[in-house]
């Protein structure tokens, strides 16, 4: 169960981050900067590289542990996999992001996009994981 | 493997409150409200049923996911269950919390707060499972 392998996990990794390039992106860049009240200048601002890198950083990480995970349950079918790929996403990632957004009173929106992001983003582990083998 | 303790997933649910009122009280409440820039008016004007009823309703899911996680490795010792709790908090919630607060030009320190309570509260929910099944 710890075989993962690892051009499984780095594609996976590649995945999740192309998804944020739309997702952040074309798709609901607009949206997202409304509901923080972000300005494109103020982005601007942020550090580019140590953001992208340490998103990459955390990507890896998180398509490690999810190898990991579905390594410990051997030999799947796809849906199996894409279950648990989503489910993890589902059950623990939108529960925590929606407690902190409750508390902090962030949007139904803003909760809508990121948590949205993260499903669809392990949704496209998954199906990297059902191709190549965890 | 959906052979569940009822009374854990409970349990479970319930010490992500216990821990939150520690974490965002007594210990970091201050630093919490400085870092996210939510100050006592903007706490007093959240409508508190709709925050802990929606919180608990979150919780109880996130608990039965992990008990069915933890089921699926059969009967294993409670220090292994706490281990996989606490892998689930690090591997899937910190990264997913750290990307976003990174985009979202959060401080270091919010994103410590908060990814440190997911750890501590999961820790937390893995030694429940752990003893009670």
């Amino acid at each position: 169960m710890t075989n993962a392998n690892l051009l499984a996990i780095l594609v996976a990794a590649a995945a999740g981050f192309l998804v944020g390039g739309l997702w952040y992106g074309p798709l609901f860049g607009k949206a997202w900067m409304q509901e923080h009240g972000f300005t494109e200048d103020e982005l601007r601002g942020g550090n580019m590289l140590k953001i992208y890198g340490l998103t990459f950083a955390f990507s890896v990480l998180s398509a490690v542990f999810l190898g990991h995970l579905l390594a410990h349950f051997g030999d799947m079918s796809a849906r199996s996999t894409m279950m648990i790929s989503i489910g993890v996403a589902l059950g623990f990632i939108v529960p925590a992001i929606g407690t902190n957004y409750l508390f902090s009173r962030a949007t139904g929106k803003l909760f809508a996009i990121d948590a949205g992001y993260w499903i669809v983003f392990y949704a496209a582990m998954g199906v990297v994981f059902v191709l190549l083998g965890s | 493997m959906w052979e569940i303790s009822w009374l854990a997933v409970v349990l479970s649910a319930l010490a992500t409150f216990f821990v939150g009122g520690l974490w965002y009280g007594p210990l970091f409440l201050k630093s919490w409200q400085r870092e996210s820039g939510i100050d006592d008016d903007a706490m007093k004007a959240r409508h508190p049923v709709k925050v802990f009823g929606g919180a608990l309703l979150l919780n109880l899911f996130a608990a039965y996911i992990l008990g069915h996680v933890l089921a699926t490795y059969g009967q294993p010792p409670a220090g292994v269950d706490i281990m996989i709790a606490f892998g689930v908090a690090l591997g899937f919630i910190v990264t997913a919390f750290g990307v976003n607060y990174l985009f979202a030009g959060k401080s270091l320190k919010l994103f410590a707060i908060d990814a440190g309570y997911w750890i501590v509260t999961y820790s937390l929910m893995g030694v429940i499972f752990g003893y009670l099944g």
